[in-house]
């Protein structure tokens, strides 16, 4: 029975079930009722047949400036209705003070400005010590755990093989398919050897490689570790008297530097296949008269080009997978955040280095 | 084997046993994990409106069994009756509209890190009833007070509140919904013994007016002493004996003589037998 009131001559009388269930239809109108603050009220519970807590709140919400003179009178209610009630106003709601108003625009502006300031150089002061402490294991004063090394670069390398290796060979495939629409025009359907060669050896094996890894590696890296910070396991480390980069950081860095230029050799195998493969199908260029003009054409150099890369790309999607991990607090979505920024990051970075790879090449006129 | 039936036979001396209604019933309850069996042929009957302690050692099943109560692990056999019906056979909607009955306390709070403690008490509310945003507001805020949490700290994230805070913040959630049947699982460990010593007055009030079934774990014997109507020992993957707690204080019962009778144990037993 849903909850019904009437207000009349200083006389409230309330009916049916008061609970958060019944009182849905009457909020509105009593949180809207304007109880004059001078009156004397009498509230009548006698024909309530139950009342929860949301149910009393309602009313002692609406009948507040009454309650705060102290004009309210209770009757009718059962003892149990009535030691609910009363417990209620005990309650000494004041302490609570509404969160401020969120900031202007400018001070948004100018607080992300200062946080990024700050993050920047808290990577900076990562990196640093993490060069420190790779630097150490030279002076025998860092300590390599290896089956930690060895457990990584199973997981980020070999076990990234299937993936790697496909998505290369499949843009070998496209590579080799959209020269070749171009270069039946001209009769130079050979050609695709030349430029589809140089292609994915110099840029797009080592770049598809990296981007799967940042998002494949680097989000794993960000994870793991946010989530041992929360679990409070890399205090456990500190605590011990260990470096949690030492530990956590270093062996994961080194694996990834030397998974990555692996795999990139396989993606430059399987996208070398993926080209072949279309050539021939496409282009009539058959498997053997592809090999030998790659084998005339396309110089060591272009390997190397390529695979001198790598490293640099791993470095950075590691550090940034790990740093962005460590700096994970508070909870849940911290590590949904930071997992996410540690793939954008990765791969801006990939990108703007693979930038800056390319006008490093052409000033040296590689 | 023999010694244990000698202990079953102790539950026909329940205070609850003649005039109150059964709110869970758990028959021949079997859980196994892998290849560790936790509960064998488990009976357990929770009377309403009482607070039933649940005690036992480390890594005894107390929270595997709480966890097959609230649907939350599916046990191996047996049945679980909770409100008359059979969890085993509920629909998906049956099921939800079932665990409206109940809310529990997790150990560690389980509150949701992406929210302030007044929008984690408010959730409940605004996903089940229509009741307006003020209204929710503020009966968050008399929960929050209800269990004595800081107002002022109200919105915060529980990353920035001690360990004490978020139970209160925790319990506050749980009886959010005014749910007739309350688990709260180890409710005063972590807390001082003042804050402690308030929990317990605080469920027994909250009991008392709302007139709630509280099933309580705990290695608290204090709070057993101050707030348990009954107390089911777990041992031997099975309720070994489930009595009040003076009575289980007696039993000749080698594990419960090492749970009770421990210099802790003691202490709390004398100074609750001179009050």
């Amino acid at each position: 029975m849903t909850a019904l009131f009437t207000i009349n001559n200083g006389h409230m009388i309330c009916q049916g079930e008061w609970t958060k269930w019944q009182i849905v239809k009457i909020q509105n109108q009593l949180l809207q009722y304007d109880f004059n603050a001078s009156i004397s009220l009498v509230v009548d519970g006698s024909q309530v047949s139950h009342i929860d807590s949301a149910g009393a709140i309602l009313l002692l919400k609406i009948l507040k400036p009454l309650l705060d003179n102290q004009r309210v009178t209770w009757r009718g209610f059962t003892e149990a209705q009535q030691a609910l009630i009363d417990l209620l106003l005990t309650q000494n709601l004041a302490a609570y003070q509404p969160a401020q108003k969120s900031d202007s625009h400018l001070t948004v502006i100018g607080k992300s400005a200062v946080s990024t300031g700050q993050e920047l150089q808290q990577f900076l002061m990562y990196i640093g010590e993490n060069s420190l402490l790779f630097l150490n294991c030279f002076l025998g004063r860092t300590r390599i755990r290896w089956r930690m090394l060895a457990n990584g670069i199973q997981v980020t390398g070999y076990n990234a093989m299937p993936i790697v290796g496909l998505l290369s060979f499949l843009i070998g495939v496209v590579l080799a398919y959209q020269l070749g629409n171009q270069l039946t025009n001209y009769g130079a359907n050979i050609y695709v050897v030349d430029i589809a060669g140089m292609a994915i050896l110099r840029e797009f094996a080592p770049l598809i490689t990296a981007i799967i890894l940042a998002g494949r590696t680097g989000s794993a890296y960000a994870a793991q570790i946010g989530a041992m910070v929360l679990n409070k396991e890399v205090d456990a480390i500190r605590t011990l008297g260990l470096s949690a980069q030492e530990i956590l950081v270093l062996p994961r860095i080194i694996a990834l530097v030397i998974s990555l230029p692996l795999l990139a050799v396989l993606a430059d195998i399987c996208g070398v296949l993926g080209s072949m493969f279309m050539s021939r199908l496409m282009l009539d260029v058959s498997y053997l008269d592809f090999i030998k003009r790659f084998g005339n054409v396309i110089e060591l150099k272009m390997f190397l080009i390529g695979m001198i890369k790598t490293p640099v790309y791993a470095l950075l999607i590691a550090s940034i997978g790990c740093f962005h991990g460590l700096r994970i607090s508070g909870g849940a979505s911290s590590v949904g955040h930071r997992t996410t920024m540690s793939v954008v990051h990765g791969i801006f970075m990939i990108i703007v280095a693979d930038a800056g790879f390319s006008v490093l090449f052409s000033g040296f006129g590689i | 084997m023999l010694v244990s039936q000698f202990y079953l036979v102790g539950l026909e001396f329940s205070m609850f046993e003649k005039n109150a209604e059964i709110i869970i019933d758990i028959v021949n309850l079997n859980t196994v994990f892998g290849q560790s069996i936790v509960h064998e042929n488990l009976n357990l009957q929770i009377y309403k409106g009482e607070v039933l302690g649940i005690v036992g050692g480390s890594g005894s099943g107390k929270t595997t069994l709480i966890r097959e109560i609230l649907m939350l692990t599916k046990p191996k056999s047996g049945s679980i009756n909770v409100l008359n019906k059979d969890l085993a056979s509920l629909s998906v909607v049956e099921q939800q509209k079932l665990s409206q009955n109940w809310a529990m306390m997790f150990q560690d709070g389980a509150l949701f890190t992406s929210l302030t403690v007044l929008e984690n008490v408010s959730f409940p509310l605004q996903e089940f009833t229509q009741l307006r945003p003020s209204l929710i507001r503020e009966i968050a805020l008399y929960k929050l007070s209800m269990v004595k949490f800081p107002l002022d700290l109200a919105d915060l994230y529980l990353s920035e509140l001690s360990g004490g805070m978020i139970k209160r913040a925790a319990l506050a959630r749980a009886i959010a919904l005014d749910a007739q049947i309350l688990f709260l699982d180890e409710p005063t460990a972590g807390l001082d013994p003042e804050s402690a010593a308030s929990l317990d007055e605080l469920i027994l009030h909250l009991k008392n007016l709302l007139k709630l079934t509280v099933i309580i774990i705990t290695h608290d014997i204090d709070t057993l002493w101050r707030v348990t109507d009954r107390v089911a020992f777990i041992g031997e993957k099975r309720v070994l004996a489930i009595d009040s707690i003076d009575k289980l204080c007696m039993s000749s019962h080698p594990l419960l003589q090492a749970y009770f009778t421990g210099p802790r144990g003691r202490v709390a037993a004398l100074q609750h037998k001179m009050v």
